[in-house]
């Protein structure tokens, strides 16, 4: 199987007959509040990938880590108020029985994901799984790194769970912070199984091509740029749309807009052909202006230079604007 | 300083709400303001409801953001319902509008808070009113 690499595109993917229908999640991208249901950017996730047909696979490891965040969240809550009753019993101030069980309810996150979603699959680790994460926990062989303090034992059997899946699917995406998961030793391995990481639930709508905040964010940056770059020699339309967008950073600049922008994405050129390219935008100070820059271009077989044109900055608010909130903030902190 | 924030009064205190060791400020828009106090100087990372400049973010739906700190997500604020969530930080959500602070599953309505150091204080253990300023932080200036 040729290598894939982590930035293999769904079509790519798709075209080499390698299907990547199921999204892996750690615990550590599915932080949020639970206690009125599931975070809002969580649920907006699985819908998307509920309705483009994508498979959520939730390793029970990453299950019950996210599990006792919130039973920590719910005993801490329950003590609250039972610290609350017998402060004010202890002032002869009388308190109705409370049910504590009925008033903090437990949260049950599978339950909650299960009843809106039916994508949503829990894996559970197999013997064999748990044996080879715990000989690389021993001798800290990658993806661990060779110096980690702890043996890290959860996030290589999820780990080695998404590789397994990977391989046994032909693609799977991991979305993981964490370094064991998404750090460089776990390249070669994922790269051979068709295992696509990203470091998040935007990034990895990104992956799977479908719209993100930051591929919408950074398209809308973009936009003035593609006519410039159609001049230079890209062979692009005059309005393309960005087909993935992955590994989008954003720095605030000034007059609330961003100022750095940093991304890998692909579009379709003029002749259908996919154009793959790194692009670094960056707003000139307080100026109007930007400068975008293209680099690693490919364009179907062949590759283009760097490319590099300048546009207008976009200014969300005003400068006096910018001013006065953060005059306004000083007075707050040093006023009356 | 002196200011009214979520229905709280807070009367010389040097910080009304710290979510572990950030505080959070309100202007009379309504916006909320984040300020990094760890460290030895003071960081600026939401100025009125928007990332503050040169701070790492990441936008989410319906207008909120995830500021971070190279690739590590810490929290997540959304202007329009006034809610920090916390990414990394093991801290509760914390929400200030015009009748409540909201703090978890606490709520803080209606208290006046009168010459504390902290007003409100949020760490990954508990929730205090009226605490002493804890001496590791930035002087809360921007």
């Amino acid at each position: 199987m040729k290598l894939l690499g982590e930035s293999a595109s769904p079509e790519y993917v798709r075209e080499r007959g390698l299907p990547l229908q199921s999204v892996i999640l750690n615990s550590d991208v599915m932080w949020g509040d639970y206690s009125k249901g599931l975070p809002k950017r969580l649920s907006e996730f699985l819908r998307t990938c509920a309705r483009e047909g994508y498979s959520v696979i939730l390793p029970a490891t990453a299950l019950m880590e996210i599990s006792r965040a919130q039973n920590k969240t719910v005993a801490d809550s329950r003590q609250a108020v039972a610290q609350a009753i017998e402060t004010l019993r202890t002032h002869a101030i009388s308190c109705p029985e409370v049910d504590l069980e009925k008033l903090v309810k437990d949260i049950d996150v599978l339950a909650m994901m299960k009843s809106a979603y039916s994508n949503v699959v829990i894996v559970q680790a197999s013997l064999e799984q748990y044996h080879e994460a715990l000989r690389r926990a021993c001798f800290h062989l990658s993806p661990q790194l060779s110096n980690a303090k702890s043996d890290e034992m959860r996030d290589l059997v999820i780990w080695i769970t998404a590789v397994d899946l990977a391989k046994a699917e032909g693609g799977a995406l991991l979305v993981s912070q964490d370094v064991v998961h998404s750090g460089k030793l776990g390249d070669e391995e994922a790269a051979g199984v068709g295992l696509v990481r990203a470091k998040n639930l935007d990034d990895a709508l990104g992956v799977l091509g479908l719209h993100s905040s930051s591929g919408g964010l950074l398209s809308d940056l973009l936009a003035p740029s593609w006519a410039e770059f159609k001049k230079q020699g890209l062979p692009v339309e005059e309005q393309p749309s960005l087909r993935t967008v992955r590994r989008a950073a954003f720095v605030q600049g000034h007059y609330g807009a961003p100022g750095v922008a940093t991304a890998e994405i692909s579009l379709s050129g003029c002749d259908g052909q996919e154009i793959r390219a790194d692009v670094d935008y960056r707003a000139e100070g307080e100026s109007s202006l930007a400068t975008v820059t293209l680099s690693s271009i490919t364009c179907g077989d062949g590759k283009l230079e760097r490319l590099a044109v300048t546009i207008p900055a976009p200014r969300v608010i005003t400068p006096s604007q910018e001013h006065q909130d953060l005059e306004a903030l000083r007075t707050l902190i040093g006023g009356s | 300083m002196n200011l009214a924030m979520g229905s709280q009064t807070f009367v010389g205190v040097e910080i009304p709400l710290l979510w572990g060791t950030r505080a959070v400020l309100q202007d009379h828009a309504g916006k909320l303001s984040v300020i990094n106090l760890a460290g030895d100087v003071a960081s600026l990372e939401v100025l009125a409801d928007r990332p503050a400049p040169d701070i790492s973010y990441a936008p989410t739906a319906n207008d909120a953001f995830v500021i971070k700190k190279g690739e590590v997500e810490l929290y997540e604020y959304n202007p329009e319902s006034k809610v920090l969530t916390s990414a990394s930080l093991k801290l509760p959500s914390v929400q200030v509008v015009g009748d409540r602070i909201q703090v978890g599953g606490s709520v803080f309505s209606n208290n006046m808070i009168v010459g504390a150091g902290v007003g409100i204080v949020v760490t990954e253990t508990g929730i205090s009113m009226g605490a002493p300023l804890p001496r590791s932080l930035a002087v809360l200036q921007v």
